[in-house]
């Protein structure tokens, strides 16, 4: 899966718009990012990627391109 | 810091705005204001106010056992506080489109709101809400298991608190036992 569609996944997931992720931003500057976002998150990762992304692992991520490294 | 009243009694509930012209970090900002809502319910129900501590989850707790548990939430624009004799967490949201990958997760708690179904935006923050509540009372994180769920007896309390925002709270009843729901 290619970087452009993996973003998309995560604006989706944010519920952003298409394009306003970038890899180099912090999560913690991105007002959608709050807990309703990390649940999601949790469950994207579940669902589309098969990995069990934990609490703790989910503070660990600075950057959008943590979370996009995760994704593998 | 300009204050109002949700709920008085147990829970004691306040909420304000947080000022846009406090000094430091939206977080920053979002933490001063909490601990100064909590101060301001402590001095309106007349207990002096220990100092707060934070488990290995990271939930604030009162340092000395006075009888009292509290919670803290902020969204965007608005900070609440909740106090009570019982184990209690609180959640703050604007109206918002929950996603429908978390139909799974709302399904656990929608049970224990006032919610019939998950259908529009209000009721999928109003349950939202709940979740967020429990999960700050239980103190683990996100997400829910049904069995940490199920496992005690709650009390849900919802109020909007203006247009588009709704707070919850969540009490675990004292009396709880293992397997009782």
């Amino acid at each position: 899966m290619n970087i452009e569609k993996k973003l998309a996944m995560l604006e989706e997931t944010l519920e952003l718009e298409e394009g306003d992720l970038k890899p180099e931003m912090v999560l913690a500057d991105i007002e959608e990012y709050n807990s309703m976002a990390k649940l999601a998150l949790i469950v994207l990762m579940s669902d589309e990627f098969d990995k069990k992304l934990t609490s703790d692992q989910i503070k660990t991520f600075v950057t959008v391109q943590d979370i996009l490294d995760y994704m593998g | 810091m300009e204050v109002k009243i949700i709920s008085t009694g147990d829970p004691f509930v306040l909420i304000s705005i947080i000022p846009a012209s406090w000094d430091g970090s939206r977080s920053e900002r979002e933490h001063e204001a909490g601990i100064h809502l909590l101060k301001v319910a402590m001095e309106m129900l007349g207990i002096l106010m220990p100092g707060i501590e934070y488990d290995i989850f990271g939930k604030p707790f009162f340092k000395d056992d006075i009888g009292y548990y509290f919670s803290i939430t902020h969204s965007l624009e608005y900070v609440a506080c909740a106090i009570s004799k019982q184990e209690i967490g609180c959640d703050i949201e604007k109206i918002r489109k929950v996603p429908s990958g978390l139909d799974n997760e709302l399904e656990k708690v929608r049970y224990l709101t006032t919610v019939s179904d998950i259908k529009s935006p209000l009721s999928r923050t109003i349950v939202w809400t709940a979740y967020e509540a429990i999960a700050k009372c239980l103190g683990f994180g996100i997400p829910l298991g049904t069995c940490d769920v199920q496992k005690y007896v709650w009390d849900i309390k919802t109020h909007q608190v203006c247009e588009d925002y709704i707070l919850s709270i969540a009490l675990k009843n004292r009396n709880s036992v293992s397997g009782s729901r």
